[in-house]
């Protein structure tokens, strides 16, 4: 969840841009809550424990499954402009990788 | 003759060492498993599908409770 963390971290700057960061896990809300207590997070995290959401969007990890044998998503970004469009992806093919929050400010910028 | 065959051994060591060295390096080796990954079902330029789902204060949070403003969704791997 070390990506997590840096929106976290970065929170006040998002918030200048007037973006909302919803986290989206299929973790029971339980788990959810521990978690976003534990990380200070002061934006949503979201249980998708139907993994309905996942499948919506298409998230589903193809490999992985979590130490209950359920489903996990790939770790996935979506930036969403004002209007509801869907403006920037991102995922890795490898699982360890993520967006440096540089490149995801960067993509902000670019909106509006 | 003798001269000769230490160096060789020595480079052959250092070459050895050198090997040893550049191959685990994280610079030459994937640091996870690298998977082929299905297409998304959503796509850059089309409207992002509402959702609805319960956070953690047990509201129900949907996508379009935030209409009107930039949202980014991270979909995170959670507890595995």
């Amino acid at each position: 969840m070390a990506e997590l963390g840096e929106f976290v971290k970065h929170y006040q700057e998002l918030q200048a841009l007037d973006v909302q960061v919803l986290a989206v896990s299929v973790d029971p809300v339980g788990n959810v809550s521990e978690a976003r207590a534990k990380l200070k997070a002061p934006f949503p995290m979201l249980s998708d424990s139907d993994e309905k959401v996942m499948d919506l969007y298409g998230t589903r990890s193809p490999e992985y499954k979590n130490r209950d044998g359920a489903a996990i998503n790939t770790p996935t970004l979506v930036l969403i402009d004002k209007t509801g469009t869907v403006r920037w992806l991102h995922q890795a093919a490898d699982y360890r990788i993520r967006a440096p929050i540089s490149d995801v400010l960067n993509q902000i910028h670019k909106l509006d | 003759m003798r001269v000769v065959n230490v160096r060789l051994v020595v480079w052959g060591l250092a070459a050895a060492f050198g090997l040893f060295i550049y191959l685990p390096s994280p610079a030459n080796q994937p640091l996870g498993k690298e998977i082929k990954l299905p297409p998304l079902r959503i796509q850059v330029g089309t409207k992002a599908p509402d959702f609805a789902l319960p956070g953690t204060e047990g509201k129900t949070v949907r996508l379009s409770d935030f209409s009107g403003r930039k949202v980014l969704i991270d979909f995170y791997r959670g507890y595995w």
